[in-house]
């Protein structure tokens, strides 16, 4: 057993392990300050601009999740924001001018982001045309395909996808927080018993602990938010489309593909991974993602305005990955990371607009903060190496 | 002139360098030995100033008077200069450019070039002689590695460098490049300047050294003469006495029979050039390798060694720069395998280490436990419907972590922070799990340390020992010798002989591979074969050594050398 103690186990995915803790404090901080400063007049903590603020993260968050994975296999994809446009555009049309139900402009909507997720990456994977330029192409075109399928006029969604911009009821929202709290520390005890079967070196109990106080944490503040008034279905859905990504980059074959690929293609091909049927999946991930984050905000805002819709999400969508600490050399980063750096991205707009800082000046600040992010990203690797 | 006085350095947990102190004579070259990871590259960096005073422990002393190097450019004007195997020269410039990057001289703020250009000349003829035949108008990179190493050292010299460090500058050198750095380096130590040169070959150190200092473990071992025998360098090396690194094998532990099915078959193996589609790199190649079996693949540069190896796996298929039709018949346990990717041929249970160990085999920033795990994940290995059995996957990655004994802090360890030779197991240690029934090593030893290498030899034959076939391909003609139970020597794509038992010489292998055509010895100037380590006796290094000399052309190389395309350029 001596030798067991000797060999530290993998400490559980360092890739994102310090890093996240770090964000997860910076958060924090954020959190405190914004709630003492006078200036905020004690409203941040309040249900209503928590609810506003999840709100408003949850659209960006479910891009992000897919723009993460694309970008740890060394991708990009600038059509996002033009994306988000032609899906909505999709359903609304599907829906209010072919008089389909709802739940078919929905998959019609889904549908057409997939198809929009393949065609970038077969150009990718199969022509070999580097990502930037075909989604650069996309982000010109999707806009101007939104604007001729709906002759450039705005159009309004109607009570058939007000469910998305609802509010699930208390006892649901209870039963879900208790629900995932309850998966989760099923997992966390799950994988700590298969490790003693498998006689490796146990999960130390601080990190066991840290960790399912973690997730008791986070299911606290969620239902202090939401306990009393319900869940926005946005919250969840983001929620939902967290945790499957989370799961997919570090629990799965295609997780660990997307990390081989980021980080040596060629190494991973010469070990068996199917290069471009991942890479073609990926991009199909982030195109229904994208039609899923366009059926939400034209939920949202009860509308979808074809020259305006989403435009800029790409790039918050990139600000927001690349604060969670992934790299865009490829093959570092983590959905956790992405979440964090969301909630980051999300804050700092919610507390400058609390604070009335103007509206242009927001824009500097923001740059700032990324470049912040990205030097932090690469002192601590440098005291790595 | 320069003293390193009790230099020590830690990293976190790591005690790099304990205690050295090192002196360096004007007009001298110095040799710096060692396994991977004996501190080495830390030394050097300290004294190039890549870690800045306070890092370390212990002084820097230039000429009496104690340096404190902020950064490398402190050392550089300080006359410490470093030439790194990764060249730090811009590719797209031309030597001239390169020659004079940082201090053009200008003329009313802009490059003068007429000036630029007498100046560049006037440098490279000082350092390397009127008759140096580099074009200075050429990009560097059209230069070949070795020319443009010297250009480098010629850079680092026209700074008024002192003292030159050469790390490993030999590792993608043809004979002649060598030949060429050589007398150079000889040239400018006769001029007074000095040298610490860093090298994985015994035979260069000694040949070009006029003290060796070994070191093993962060600490100098001790300082040798330069003429001393690599026996004696390699015993203070590895601190043991590691018997006979080139051995034959000689017990066969699976008694051969040729009656038997072999696991690998191959008929009329045929990859046709690259860019050429009317040339065949490999050409007609028929061979067969039994289970218990090592079988060599030995040949000049260009011979066709890599592409045999990369056609069976199916590896040049999908690179980007496109890699000739494979035509051919390849059978495993008797069943025709069709290999277009190299998921057939992992699917058909052959395994493949390629060459390029960081470029290919190894995801570098990921750790040892993903890199092991990489080759059973992607086959579906320890996973359930897509789901990764992470505590599964980590108990095999351990087992493998234990059974090769590779040298981590941990299973979590950063592959890239491995040694050489550690990484080579991981790449190896990766394909384990799958039990593949062939496995296909490219030079399954190169830029490994000597400790390392014999373990790897022994992995090798435990391999073997438990029934895998195994197809090398190897420049090392001593580690053929000692592995191989047959040896096919490929000429130019083809075919030029089969050794079996004790028909395996180096003297054998090396007239097959040059073959008696005129075309043979003139289109191969670079045929790298390494001159006899520690095993080979008096006489056969002689006569390689007048074979060597016989074969290669005078050294007045046009230095324009194009690439090969079919086999990389330091294959």
């Amino acid at each position: 057993m001596s030798l067991e103690r000797a060999i530290p186990a993998m400490p559980g995915g360092r890739r994102f392990g310090i890093n996240a803790w770090a964000m997860a404090g910076v958060l924090g901080l954020m959190w405190a300050v914004l709630a003492l400063l006078p200036a905020t007049r004690g409203v941040f903590l309040t249900q209503g601009n928590l609810t506003a603020l999840l709100s408003q993260s949850a659209v960006l968050l479910v891009v992000a999740v897919g723009m993460t994975m694309v970008i740890i296999i060394r991708g990009i994809d600038l059509s996002v924001g033009a994306g988000v446009a032609l899906t909505g555009t999709v359903a609304a049309l599907c829906h209010a001018k072919l008089g389909l139900p709802a739940p078919v402009a929905i998959l019609a909507a889904l549908a057409c982001g997939a198809a929009i997720g393949a065609w970038h990456g077969w150009w990718v994977s199969w022509l070999g045309i580097p990502a930037f330029v075909v989604t650069l192409a996309g982000f010109k075109a999707y806009r101007g395909g939104a604007l001729v399928l709906s002759d450039a006029q705005s159009m309004v969604m109607g009570d058939d996808f007000a469910f998305l911009a609802g509010t699930l009821p208390v006892s649901v929202t209870w039963g879900i927080g208790i629900g995932a709290v309850a998966v989760g520390v099923t997992m966390t005890l799950r994988d700590a018993r298969r490790r003693k079967q498998f006689s490796l070196a146990p999960t130390s109990p601080t990190v066991l602990a840290t960790q399912l106080a973690g997730m008791a944490l986070l299911a606290g503040i969620l239902l202090a938010v939401f306990g009393g008034r319900g869940m926005p279905v946005l919250v969840v859905i983001a929620g939902a489309v967290a945790a499957a990504g989370a799961f997919l980059t570090k629990r799965t074959r295609f997780g660990r593909h997307l990390y081989a690929i980021g980080g040596n293609t060629e190494a991973a091909r010469l070990s068996g991974v199917d290069v471009k049927r991942v890479t073609m999946a990926t991009y199909m991930i982030l195109g229904v993602l994208t039609a899923l984050a366009g059926l939400m905000l034209a939920a949202r805002v009860n509308g979808v305005t074809p020259g305006a819709q989403g435009s800029n999400l790409e790039l918050d969508a990139i600000t927001a990955v690349v604060i969670g600490g992934t790299s865009l050399l490829g093959g570092r980063g983590s959905v956790v990371g992405t979440v964090l750096g969301t909630l980051v991205f999300a804050t700092l707009a919610n507390g400058m607009n609390l604070l009335r800082v103007d509206s242009n000046l927001q824009w500097i600040f923001t740059g700032l903060i990324l470049l912040a992010a990205v030097l932090i990203d690469v002192l601590s690797k440098g005291k790595r190496s | 002139m320069i003293e390193l006085r009790h230099i020590g350095k830690v990293f976190p947990g790591v005690r790099a360098l304990h205690d050295v102190s090192l002196s360096i004579g004007k007009g001298e070259v110095l040799g710096l030995v060692g396994e991977n990871g004996a501190g080495k590259s830390t030394l050097i960096k300290i004294l190039g100033g890549v870690y800045a005073v306070g890092s370390f422990t212990g002084e820097v002393v230039v000429d009496g008077t104690v340096q404190a190097f902020r950064s490398t450019r402190d050392a550089r004007s300080a006359g410490i200069a470093t030439v790194h195997q990764e060249l730090a020269l811009v590719p797209h410039m031309t030597v001239a450019e390169n020659l004079l990057l940082g201090r053009e001289p200008t003329r009313f703020g802009m490059v003068d070039g007429v000036r630029a250009h007498a100046m560049a000349r006037d440098l490279l003829a000082k350092v390397l002689g009127p008759d140096h035949g580099i074009d200075l108008t050429a990009p560097v990179s059209h230069l070949g590695v070795g020319m443009q190493q010297i250009v480098e050292i010629a850079r680092a010299l026209a700074d008024n460098a002192r003292v030159v460090i050469l790390d490993e500058p030999t590792a993608a050198l043809t004979d002649g490049e060598i030949e060429r750095l050589f007398a150079l380096v000889r040239a400018r130590r006769a001029a007074g300047a000095s040298f610490v040169y860093i090298s994985h070959r015994l035979d260069e150190i000694t040949a070009l050294c006029d003290r060796v200092a070994v070191m093993r473990d962060g600490e100098l071992v001790e300082v040798l003469p330069g003429n001393a025998p690599t026996n004696d360098i390699v015993t203070r090396m590895t601190g043991k006495e590691l018997g006979d690194v080139h051995a034959r094998r000689t017990a066969r532990t699976s008694p051969r029979d040729d009656a038997r099915t072999p696991v690998l078959e191959v008929t009329g193996l045929a990859v046709a050039h690259p860019a050429l589609p009317d040339r065949r790199v490999v050409d007609g190649l028929s061979f067969a390798v039994r289970a218990g079996e090592v079988v060599a693949l030995a040949g000049a540069m260009g011979a066709g060694r890599t592409a045999t190896l990369s056609a069976l796996f199916g590896a040049a298929a999908g690179r980007a720069q496109g890699a000739g039709k494979v035509t051919g018949r390849i059978r495993v346990d008797g069943r025709d395998v069709s290999v277009r990717a190299p998921k057939d041929a992992i699917a058909a249970g052959i395994a493949y280490v390629p060459e390029d160990r960081k470029g290919a085999g190894l995801v570098l920033e990921l750790s040892v436990q993903d890199n092991l795990a990489m080759s059973a994940v992607a086959t579906k290995k320890l996973s359930r419907l897509g789901i990764v059995d992470a505590p599964r996957a980590e108990q095999a990655a351990l087992a493998r972590f234990r059974d090769l004994q590779i040298k981590a802090p941990g299973l979590g360890a950063e592959v890239a922070t491995l040694s050489g030779g550690n990484q080579q197991k991981v790449v190896i240690g990766k394909w384990l799990e799958l039990a593949p029934r062939v496995l296909l090593l490219d030079e399954p030893t190169r830029g490994v340390d000597v400790g390392a290498k014999v373990e790897i030899y022994r992995l090798i034959e435990a391999l073997v020992a438990r029934g895998h076939a195994v197809l090398i391909a190897s420049s090392d003609l001593p580690e053929i010798i000692r592995l191989a139970d047959k040896v096919l020597v490929l000429r130019e794509g083809q075919l030029a002989g089969t050794l079996e038992g004790d028909a395996i010489t180096q003297l054998a292998i090396m007239q097959l591979a040059m073959g008696g055509s005129p075309r043979a010895a003139t289109d191969m100037p670079s045929a790298k074969m390494p001159a006899a380590e520690a095993s080979v006796g008096a006489a056969d290094i002689a006569a390689i050594d007048h074979l060597v000399t016989d074969m290669r052309p005078p050294i007045v190389l046009p230095e324009r050398v194009s690439p090969r395309p079919s086999e990389g350029v330091i294959s």
